[in-house]
């Protein structure tokens, strides 16, 4: 009896094993019959072709928009040997193995794909191949963003995540459904070092504050004083891991009733510095005069200089004239002593407004965006990449914009690879683009961040913004961030520096912007 | 071996017929008496076709995947039978593991008792906001619960190795219903006198929800615990969904009792006839008809049919499932009271586009949407106030749109768009994609939205999402094909109906985000002066802000809209404010019909008649007049105020432009 069951298990097996053989050789197809060239190369989405990219970036997975029923494909390195690929569905998917092989043989060189698709009257059409520039330099190993949805006025879910560029591989630094759906935003790390990060929490229940993550310490850092009702926005570290540089602005949206809806205007805005040590707020005049409304702020590299944006104090009613230059004054981190503003852009002689300053890792530019007015650049079509030279004064629009807004940007740690974000695709939807900075100061055809399936962008719903490379993963866990967040002992208000005259006393101001579970009658 | 019904019922065996004829009532009551279509409509989770979208599901935490099993469920209802099926099948099945794990516990057989949850379910069900997910649910957490009670009484050792395992299994799936197989564990642990066991299951119920839900997934702490209990579908104070949780132990204590009086009288057990079977059936039955009397809801109901007719644009059929609120289908104006204390679900943010999303039933709601009905049917200004109109309410927005339930801005997000105001629908269409994420209902109105706005990428993008939810795909190929071929949607009769009305000027938006009705509509008639929308709903508004000067103000602009007649409620405006001003107003071309003149006589003589209004109490006039007057201008004009049996506030001063 059971050397019976044992037989016909085995037979069962065979036929199993047989019946997956013959399925995998059905489901690759044969070029054989008519061929014909197609003269161009094959239509794809998303667009990767003629793209330089990092030797240690994620498969591109994509789809051929073309009418065919099965395709092959050769694909080759620089050098070592190439493979052929088949499919019958438009998926175009390179196993990771292959992929990290391509690129390996391939730095400083290309990766050829060669399709062929077979069209419904069985005719082979040969496209010419796709070329795929891999550059020598590697991009930062790590990327961190926020997903959320298109926000007009208020929010549901939103989270900080971390993505390992080399795959798909995409984990939660914080998401604010542990802590009731309340905001977190601007994530800041010291010269892109996962341990030493900042970001802001806005909350009905904890207020606003900045969570400060320094190698090991967590807090939760209340920086609204006597000087600065608003908490903190938009922080920068300075180098020296010391210094954080923010934004304390009142901001307030309204909306269009033709063309783009959203916009926002700053009433007001001042600069200042959380210094970590001191646990204390401080400030100059220069950089939170009351006549003008200062933002953005950027260090140099080495940490002498502070670069913010600053326009003239205009009430809300002008707010399409309300044009930001970019500026700078030299800073000494040791001493908390500042030099003279020194003005780099001016919008009177641009006619547009500058946002984001980002000075590339060696000094000598600046990238930045510049739009028609205000200075919240994503909700403005208009918005464009622009390069600074230090070097020369000069600036120019880089060839990586669209018609729809290009913002917000950031540098990888050789210089080589910017990140930004774009909503080129849809007008809706920001996601992220990468685009390779040769050593002439040339920007490289952008390439959407790859996802694993080809198709994932078409219809998701979210939003990616603020990407900032780091080193590596981020070395605090989303649970300690969650108890900074939460509990009461990591609690710390920043004291105003005994130098800066009170001036804004008050209550701490609110944000336009809202949860749903802020909405009278919810109840958590 | 022969089993009779007798013997088995002796044994405490469980006969398959009650379950049937249980099941294939639920199934009947459900498919005809409550409709599929009304708890699709009530609820509308989101549910996509992939591994991405299941991937998904799963990680937004313990409780995802039964939400995700749910929500593929819920999606048979756009077949009504199959629905009903599926949920009487589930009814009868938490029937049938009540029963077995009672007798599993005590030992006794309570012939029927599950029947008791079973009906407290379907009592639920009838307030249609209780999704499939937590009653799936229920049913697995039964299920556990009965797995434990087979196996403790086994082994020593296998009522701890049980416990744990069963609680990593159920866990993840099912989250909060996790807690009730504990609880059920712990009572049964109790019941044997293996304490320790007992707290065992106390121990774990706070620590498994902790490290899976809040340390490893990241959930927050009501997620953790709470999620897909009964107690966020039902009715405040939630009695149903307490009753439910509570009959097990109330039964197993029961029982008890009963126990030890039998074991008191004789030694033998309790002879079970046929007869007594029978009789508890009844007793189940009138229970289960009971409860559905009790927690029975007509206006609830009559809204939500208004609702699901407004969603789909039926107009004719929205004021036809109005009847039941028009003036002439009440016999007083203090009916009018009930309308105000509908209640309401447990406001909550839905967290997870999977999970359903009630709406929010009110009488305001139902307002909305017979005057943007009675509107599209050319109707408005002649039978605004054939419905009872809340003095001072907005004409076009139900709700605030900064305050008020996170479904408010779906109402208005349609009036909006009627009205032409293109950006403002948009901006109140994302809020409630941030809101509960994307329904299909929603994202169809994003397509048109952005088509309009002559984004057709964009609309692709929500065409996308549309087309992975299984009952809208043929809807979303349809627009794909139909942008395809013409970006801008000429051809659709919603599109095309919208076009003309849109803002050609820019205005920004009072800078508060949120512009008063007046302004608005202002802005759009200065826009567009032959927006008939517009101009309706800015009399409707003036009519019910008692502002009737600016009623007779715009009586020279009728031409233009298309009308041939001045109005009904214009009329009576026109009237008021002659009789209240002693000025005659040029009507131009216009003559007020003898009907209404004839009329606003008689109404006044019976005003005069009483000896008028001065400065008592206007009740008992109100009343008196109520049978020929009701659905008049005069009459929400002088005792608007007193409808609700609330002091409502005089309409407020608004912002002239």
């Amino acid at each position: 009896m059971r050397r019976t069951g044992i037989v016909i298990l085995l037979i069962l097996l065979t036929l199993g094993l047989g019946w997956a053989v013959l399925a995998l050789r059905a489901a690759r197809p044969v070029i054989d019959g008519p061929r014909s060239a197609a003269g161009r190369a094959p239509t794809i989405e998303p667009d990767y072709r003629e793209v330089v990219i990092p030797p240690n970036i994620a498969p591109l997975h994509f789809r051929l928009i073309e009418e065919i029923d099965a395709w092959s494909a050769d694909v080759s390195g620089e050098h070592g040997p190439g493979r052929v690929l088949h499919g019958r569905t438009p998926e175009v998917r390179i196993p990771r193995a292959t992929w990290r092989d391509l690129l390996e043989t391939s730095a400083g060189g290309t990766i050829r794909l060669a399709f062929s698709g077979r069209q419904a009257d069985g005719v082979w059409v040969e496209f010419d191949p796709i070329t795929l520039r891999v550059a020598r330099e590697s991009v930062d190993p790590y990327l961190v963003y926020r997903i959320i949805d298109p926000v007009f006025g208020c929010w549901g879910h939103m989270s900080i995540r971390q993505r390992d560029l080399s795959s798909f591989d995409e984990t939660a630094i914080l998401r604010n459904r542990t802590f009731e759906y309340d905001c977190t935003n601007c994530h800041s790390f010291c010269q892109r070092d996962p341990g030493r990060m900042s970001l802001q929490i806005r909350s009905q229940a904890i207020g606003a504050c900045m969570v400060v993550a320094d190698e090991g310490q967590v807090s939760r850092v209340y920086t609204a004083t006597e000087f600065n009702r608003s908490a903190a926005s938009y922080s920068r570290w300075h180098p020296n891991g010391r210094v954080i540089a923010f934004a304390a602005i009142q901001v307030m949206q309204f909306f269009h009733a033709v063309g783009h809806t959203r916009d926002v205007f700053d009433q007001a805005s001042d600069l200042a510095l959380y210094r970590v040590d001191e646990n204390m707020v401080t400030t100059t005049p220069a950089i939170s005069d009351p006549d003008w409304m200062e933002t953005y702020p950027e260090w140099s590299p080495d940490g002498a200089q502070l670069y913010f944006c600053r326009a003239r104090q205009k009430p809300v009613e002008e707010f399409a004239s309300v044009k930001y230059d970019l500026v700078r004054i030299a800073y000494d981190a040791e001493t908390n002593t500042w030099g003279e503003l020194e003005t780099l852009l001016a919008a009177d002689d641009t006619g547009l407004s500058v946002t984001h300053p980002r000075v590339s890792p060696d000094g000598r530019y600046v990238l930045l965006t510049m739009c028609d007015y205000g200075n919240f650049s994503i909700y403005r079509p208009s918005s464009d990449l622009y390069l600074l030279d230090l070097e020369t004064g000069e600036h120019r629009l880089l060839p990586i914009n669209s018609d729809r807004a290009d913002s917000y940007h950031c540098w990888s740690g050789n210089g080589r690879w910017i990140v930004f974000s774009s909503k080129r695709r849809d007008g809706l939807f920001t996601q992220l683009y990468l685009s390779y900075f040769d050593p002439e100061g040339n920007a490289h055809r952008p390439f959407i961040l790859p996802q694993e399936d080809p198709g994932f962008y078409d219809g998701h719903l979210k939003v990616f913004n603020v990407p900032e490379f780091v080193t590596g993963p981020v070395t605090v866990s989303p649970h300690r961030l969650t108890q900074a967040v939460t509990e009461p002992d990591f609690r710390r208000q920043a004291a105003l520096d005994p130098q800066v005259a009170a001036r804004d006393a008050g209550t701490p101001r609110d944000m336009p912007w809202h949860s749903v579970r802020e909405v009278p009658g919810h109840q958590p | 071996m022969t089993t009779t019904p007798d013997d088995a019922i002796r044994r405490g065996r469980l006969c398959a017929w009650p379950y049937a004829l249980l099941c294939v009532a639920a199934w009947l009551f459900i498919w005809k008496g409550i409709g599929p279509a009304q708890l699709y409509h009530h609820q509308t989770p989101v549910f996509m076709t992939g591994w991405n979208y299941l991937a998904t599901n799963w990680a937004s935490g313990a409780g995802g995947l039964i939400e995700y099993a749910g929500a593929g469920l819920t999606q048979s209802y756009h077949g009504p039978w199959l629905g009903a099926l599926i949920l009487a099948t589930l009814l009868g099945a938490v029937a049938f593991l009540s029963n077995r794990w009672l007798h599993s516990a005590t030992g006794k057989p309570l012939l029927f008792s599950g029947f008791v949850p079973a009906a407290l379910l379907l009592t639920m069900l009838n307030g249609r906001a209780l999704p499939i997910a937590p009653i799936l649910a229920l049913v697995l957490a039964l299920l556990a619960a009965l797995v434990f009670g087979v196996v403790v009484p086994k082994f020593r050792w296998a009522g701890p190795v049980a416990m744990v395992l069963l609680s990593l299994l159920l866990y993840p799936v099912v989250a909060g219903p996790y807690l009730f197989f504990v609880a059920l564990a712990v009572l049964h642990a109790a019941l044997r006198r293996r304490f320790l066991l007992a707290g065992l299951g106390v121990l774990l119920a706070g620590v498994i929800p902790y490290l899976i839900g809040v340390w490893w997934w990241h959930c927050g702490v009501y997620d953790a615990w709470l999620r897909n209990l009964l107690f966020e579908y039902d009715l405040n104070p939630q009695i149903l969904s307490i009753a439910i949780y509570a009959f097990y132990p109330l039964a197993v204590a029961l029982l008890a009792v009963v126990s030890v009086r039998v074991r008191r009288r004789t030694k033998a057990p309790l002879p079970l006839s046929r007869r007594s079977v029978v009789v508890r059936t009844g007793a189940v039955a009138v229970f289960a008809a009971g409860s559905l009397l009790i927690f029975r809801d007509a206006l609830a109901t009559t809204i939500l049919r208004v609702d699901r007719h407004a969603r789909e644009r039926e107009w004719e059929q929205v004021l036809a499932a109005a009847g039941p609120l028009h003036w002439s289908e009440m016999d007083s104006v203090a009916e009018l009271e009930r309308l105000v204390f509908l209640p309401y679900l447990t406001p909550r943010f839905p967290r997870h586009p999977q999970q359903g999303v009630p709406l929010r039933l009110s009488y305001e709601s139902l307002l909305h949407h017979v005057n943007l009905a009675l509107q599209e049917r050319g109707r408005l200004l002649d039978e605004l106030f054939a419905y009872p109109q809340v003095l001072g309410m907005s004409a076009v927005r139900m709700l605030p749109d900064n305050i008020g339930p996170y479904v408010a801005h779906s109402y208005n997000m349609d009036i909006l768009l009627r009205l032409g105001h293109v950006n403002e629908a948009e901006r109140v269409a994302c809020e409630v994609l941030a809101n509960i994420g994307p329904r299909p209902w929603l994202l169809q109105r994003l397509v048109i939205i952005y088509a309009l706005k002559d984004e057709p990428a964009t609309a692709e993008v929500f065409l996308t999402a549309l087309a992975r939810q299984p009952g809208h795909c043929d809807w979303a190929r349809r627009y794909q094909r139909a942008l395809a071929d013409d970006a801008r949607l000429s051809s659709d009769p919603l599109a095309s109906r919208i076009r003309p009305l849109m803002h050609r000027e820019d205005f920004a938006g009072s800078y508060v985000g949120v512009n008063p009705d007046e302004e608005m509509l202002l802005r759009l008639l200065h826009t567009n002066p032959h927006n008939r929308a517009a101009f309706d709903f800015l009399m409707a508004h003036y009519l019910l802000n008692l502002r009737h000067d600016q009623v007779v103000r715009r009586l020279p602009l009728l031409r233009e809209f298309g009308y041939d007649r001045i109005p009904r409620h214009m009329e009576e405006a026109v009237l008021m404010h002659a009789k209240l001003t002693g000025e005659q107003p040029d009507l131009g071309p216009w003559q007020i019909s003898p009907a209404t003149i004839q009329r606003f006589q008689a109404f006044d003589q019976a005003i005069e008649r009483m000896g008028g209004l001065g400065e008592r109490d206007p009740r008992p006039v109100r009343d008196a007049l109520f049978p020929a007057f009701a659905d008049t201008y005069w009459f929400y004009c002088l005792f608007g105020n007193t409808f609700f049996e609330v002091d409502s506030a005089p309409p407020p001063e608004e912002r002239r432009p």
